[in-house]
């Protein structure tokens, strides 16, 4: 045989082998697709309800996003025999803030344009940002857990003891007082704290 | 020669199994505690009803094949977020305060109200979802259902409200802050944006 013959039979041969690879990929995808879900669920449009629209007063005074986790195991066995090993985890992001209630601020306002402002405890706030669950098989895992709900919140709390420190809440208290002088001080008033707050002048 | 034919091969081998490392999105820095100084006014709450169906969102393409499908499913979930609004303090200034001795009031220049916080409920009712898959489709499970959440979330957070709730937010403000500057012995508080 010709050397060039040989070239192209070996170069056909090459080819050959990367497109039944390809192919066979391709069918494994295939196959794989009727099966799975497949990529992020596009929403058909619908209108979004404002069911309510609440007066609040808030002083929002220290903030973070934080992520946290929790996974789980199982094995599943087929015909009682075969075991499948399976495992998911949930994530949580979650935007934690302390606040202050403005209404339970009790001001006292001195001849000398000072004022005594009393602060109460901080209060601890978490709104979910995003929620995802991750799993092996889907399927399996609807079963498995009917309800996410325990994971959701063991996770939350993990989150709340990470962010709910002393130290935390003692910044956030004098951030609380920045926060609360800032807006006297553009009245014309000097404020000076008391009470629950620490670090404060306390009497 | 087929020597070398057969290090070609193998480098072409190789060469198909290497994949580009999958760039990693940068996002959010998830920072340490941060200060504020943001007074919430207003909460909206609003209720989304998430709808996927595979059919109505997907479309059929011969050459793709994760378009293949052999049944469909479809899941309804009622998703609950709130929308808090209020103004940021730290600019407030003092050009934006005027102290009326005479009638004993405050005149009072707020920023433009924004969304301070924002969230979507934790918990799925599974009383109100409702799931169906058809045909050799994988049963809608969490997983799915969490994405359609967060889908639904983020579609209502690209939305603008303070057209609609911007009265209701200005008059709150008015609310809070009134309460406070009467603590401080003054009779009222107008707030001009």
């Amino acid at each position: 045989m010709k050397r060039s013959t040989k070239i192209v039979l070996l170069s056909c041969l090459v080819a050959a082998v990367l497109l039944a690879g390809c192919g066979i990929w391709w069918l494994v995808g295939a196959v794989g697709s009727w099966l799975q879900g497949g990529d992020s669920p596009r929403l058909v449009p619908t209108a979004a309800e404002i069911v309510g629209v609440m007066p609040r007063g808030e002083l929002y005074v220290a903030t973070s996003v934080i992520e946290d986790f929790k996974s789980e195991q199982a094995t599943e066995y087929h015909l009682g025999l075969f075991p499948e090993d399976h495992s998911c985890a949930l994530l949580l992001r979650q935007k934690v803030s302390y606040v202050v209630d403005m209404d339970d601020v009790e001001y006292e306002p001195q001849a000398d344009g000072r004022v005594v402002v009393r602060l109460p405890e901080l209060r601890y706030v978490a709104s979910t940002q995003e929620v995802r669950f991750v799993s092996d098989d889907e399927a399996f895992w609807k079963e498995r857990i009917p309800s996410t709900t325990g994971m959701k919140t063991e996770v939350a709390e993990r989150i709340r003891s990470r962010f709910d420190t002393a130290e935390h809440r003692m910044q956030a208290n004098r951030y609380a007082q920045e926060a609360i002088s800032h807006v006297l001080n553009a009245m014309g008033y000097e404020a000076e704290f008391w009470g629950v707050v620490t670090g404060g002048t306390e009497r | 020669m087929i020597r070398n034919m057969y290090l070609l091969l193998l480098a072409l081998v190789c060469l198909s199994g290497c994949r580009r490392q999958p760039s990693v999105d940068a996002e959010t820095v998830l920072a340490a505690m941060s200060q504020e100084a943001d007074l919430v006014v207003t909460e909206v709450k609003i209720r989304k009803i998430a709808y996927y169906d595979s059919d109505a969102t997907g479309r059929f393409v011969l050459t793709d094949p994760s378009t293949w499908r052999i049944g469909s499913r479809v899941a309804i979930v009622p998703v609950d977020i709130w929308l808090r609004y209020g103004y940021d303090l730290r600019e407030l200034t003092l050009d934006a305060v005027r102290i009326d001795d005479e009638r004993h009031a405050v005149e009072v220049r707020l920023p433009q109200p924004r969304v301070v916080d924002s969230g979507y409920a934790t918990g799925v009712d599974a009383d109100e979802a409702v799931s169906i898959a058809t045909g050799l489709r994988d049963p809608v499970g969490h997983e799915t259902i969490e994405m359609i959440r967060l889908e639904a979330y983020r579609e209502v957070m690209q939305q603008d409200f303070t057209e609609m709730v911007g009265r209701e937010v200005r008059y709150n403000a008015e609310n809070v802050l009134g309460s406070i500057v009467r603590s401080l012995g003054f009779d009222h508080v107008t707030i001009i944006e």
